[in-house]
């Protein structure tokens, strides 16, 4: 009766026999084993992504205050399209037919915009008379302190800087009150100019900081067959789709603006900002690396018998090799974890003693100074990985090459 | 006669030192028969934890070869050594050498898992083999804090949850009493017998000789042997005799 040894093919390419899981259980045993120097180069990590995640998630969270404060509750999908030159490009029914045909558009929005002057309590106060819809009015974004963006024949929506000017002690009062509005309507090119005039009743009011203007409706200056309007907003489906449609409205000899202009400035300076932190976090995160090299290349001449026991007893180079990676990543993952969490914590504690100091000074709305984005989570991740691997690399072939009667006289 | 389970034929082994070259086995030949007990002894220093070694597949020789099991050890490379091993061998160190962070139970599991096993099966495996050697009770300790005897059983439990065609032992009652020593060799007569394992024995202990059934004597690198029933030659059991005496006189000075 004999028991029959398993064949040793000599080509046959040898895999891993032990379970990866055992192997990460043995691995962290030891760092078990070893807890303060363990602990202390987890610290190292923790401090490093820590610092580093920390500052990228203040340039990410102040950038996108910034970007609300620039934007507000004006669509970045919306453009503005004004003309250069009225007589020669007039800004007309057939240049916004042609801008509702091209694709990606969601919304066109017209709107004229003319010199005015409003009569109340017998005083003339000038104002700018934006003729337009409610479409125009909303993506305007306006504050409403009183009423909404809902324009109507014979209605209108008044500045809130109007309303001392008609005598009006407050934007509840002037609701209802009525106002006479004229206003000069010229032509295209400029040669012709007609008088229009109207009593409109208030239904509305909004502050649109230091200007003077008055939102009504534009049907009565296109039923007086005027068609030459002031500036058209275009909405498009998707930001994404903002540039292509720029240029092709420009291709129509007319003029773009588009809070993403804006936006793209400011994303330059918070890119520029982004580098430099992450140019003295990643200092931090060197000295936080060669601490870990420093463990790892410690651990493994400290276990170089161990090494040799586990050759003795069938470890490949592989499994020896898989055992210091190991070992790397799992001080990587509680090290990154760590320093994730500990920047988050960080970051919102911040952010809840800046919202109440906020809130003893009159702002009412929460401040969120800092923003972990999951591509920031993502790409941490991704990068302690890499540090878990590189630091080990050296000291996981080196092992991988012990031989195992020299290191087990080694003890 | 048995087939033979391990082959040894004209293994020199030299070691490269910086006070030169170190001539340690001269052309060694024997063979193992596959199920038997075998002892091999010799003074201290002539070089059988180097054979030892050598059968294991962890010293390759200078010259020569050393075939276990129909495969010859050394044409493979170190990784499919260490496999081969894993497969079929339990080794006991003449030292005790621990994977210290680890509790007793998972330090005799290792070989086992090294051998691809799960943790269920080869905890299992490790604890009735603790059994075997009377260590179960200490399954949670580190071996570490274990006295020296205790850990040389714990290292025949993981010798024998390894071995499952040969096991090794190079002194595997050095540190224990004659009660624990006999307990320990009458367990590897068990393997031997029960299980139908081969055992290689290194022993100081010429009590244990007449239980074997091939006795390799090492002397100054070279080798004799003699299987049950013959007679050693004239020259070793003069050597032999020499040795206990020189033994008998270390321990009473020690005593
Ligand atoms: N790696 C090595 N380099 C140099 N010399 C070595 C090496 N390994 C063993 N030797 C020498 O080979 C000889 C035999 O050593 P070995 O350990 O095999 O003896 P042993 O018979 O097991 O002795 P003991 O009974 O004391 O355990 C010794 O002289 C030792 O110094
Ligand atoms: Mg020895």
């Amino acid at each position: 009766m004999r028991n029959k040894l398993p064949l040793f093919h000599h080509k046959q390419h040898l895999r891993s026999a032990i379970l990866p899981r055992i192997l990460a259980y043995i691995a962290l045993k030891n760092l078990f084993a070893k807890k303060l120097r363990s602990f202390l180069t987890i610290t190292g990590i923790v401090i490093g992504i820590g610092a580093i995640v920390f500052l990228v998630s203040l340039a990410l969270g102040l950038r996108n205050v910034v970007d609300q404060q620039v934007i507000g509750s004006r669509s970045v999908k919306a453009i503005d399209v004004t003309t250069p030159n009225s007589a020669i490009v007039p800004l007309d029914d057939a240049r916004i037919n042609k801008m509702s045909s091209f694709a990606h558009v969601t919304q066109v929005a017209p709107a004229f915009i003319l010199p005015g002057k409003v009569s109340a309590d017998g005083s003339l106060t000038d104002v700018v008379v934006y003729a337009t819809n409610t479409t125009y009015v909303n993506l305007s974004a306006l504050k409403f302190t009183e009423g909404n963006s809902k324009i109507s024949d014979k209605s209108a929506v008044i500045s809130t800087s109007l309303l001392s000017l008609i005598g009006e002690s407050s934007a509840k009062n002037a609701i209802g009150k009525q106002l006479v509005l004229s206003a000069t309507i010229s032509s295209a090119d400029g040669t012709s100019v007609k008088p229009f005039k109207d009593t409109l009743t208030i239904s509305g009011a909004a502050d649109i900081g230091s200007g003077i203007a008055v939102y009504m409706s534009s049907a009565p200056l296109r039923a007086m067959g005027d068609d030459n309007y002031g500036q058209v907003k275009v909405v498009a489906d998707n930001r994404l789709n903002v540039p292509t449609l720029r240029s092709q409205i420009a291709g129509l000899g007319l003029t773009t603006a588009s809070p993403l202009d804006t936006l793209s400035e400011i994303n330059n300076i918070f890119t520029i900002f982004t580098f430099v932190v992450i140019g003295f976090g990643g200092i931090g995160l060197i000295i936080a690396s060669l601490g870990m090299f420093n463990t790892l290349t410690i651990s493994l001449l400290e276990r170089t018998s161990e090494i040799g026991l586990l050759i003795t007893m069938g470890a490949r180079k592989a499994d020896v090799r898989r055992l210091m990676i190991f070992e790397s990543l799992l001080l990587a993952a509680i090290g990154g974890l760590g320093g994730l969490f500990a920047a988050w914590l960080l970051g919102t504690v911040i952010d809840i003693v800046l919202t109440h100091y906020a809130g003893l000074h009159g702002v009412q709305s929460s401040i969120h100074a800092f923003l972990i984005t999951p591509l920031l989570l993502f790409i941490t991740i991704a990068f302690v990985a890499l540090i878990g691997w590189v630091v080990a690399l050296y000291p996981s072939s080196r092992a991988a090459r012990i031989n195992p009667i020299d290191a087990l006289r080694h003890e | 006669m048995a087939e033979s389970l391990i082959t040894c034929r004209g293994v020199d082994k030299k070691f490269a030192t910086k006070g030169g070259v170190v001539d340690v086995l001269h052309d060694i030949n024997f063979h193992i028969p596959r199920g038997s007990l075998t002892i091999i002894f010799g003074p201290s220093g002539s070089g059988k934890t180097t054979l030892m070694n050598v059968i294991s597949g962890l010293e390759p020789p200078s010259k020569g070869n050393l075939i276990i099991d129909g495969h010859d050890l050394y044409s493979m490379d170190a990784d499919r050594r260490s496999h081969f091993r894993a497969q079929t061998m339990g080794i006991v160190h003449q030292q005790n050498y621990w994977i210290k962070s680890l509790n007793v139970l998972e330090n005799v599991a290792i070989p086992l898992y090294l051998g691809g096993k799960d943790r269920k099966s080869a905890r299992l495996i490790a604890t009735e083999s603790l059994d075997r050697v009377g260590m179960k009770d200490f399954a949670e300790r580190l071996p570490t804090v274990l006295s020296g005897g205790q850990q040389q059983r714990v290292s025949m439990a993981r010798a024998l949850a390894a071995g499952k065609e040969l096991i090794l032992a190079d002194e595997p009652t050095g540190n224990l009493d004659s009660k624990s020593g006999d307990m320990i060799i009458n367990l590897l007569l068990s393997i031997q017998k029960d299980l139908k394992r081969t055992v290689v024995l290194v022993t100081h202990n010429i009590e244990y000789l007449p239980l074997s059934d091939k006795q390799l004597y090492v002397h100054d690198g070279y080798l004799a042997e003699a299987t049950k029933g013959e007679k050693m030659p004239e020259e070793i059991l003069n050597s032999l005799k020499s040795q206990i005496e020189s033994l008998t006189q270390m321990q009473g000075g020690r005593g």
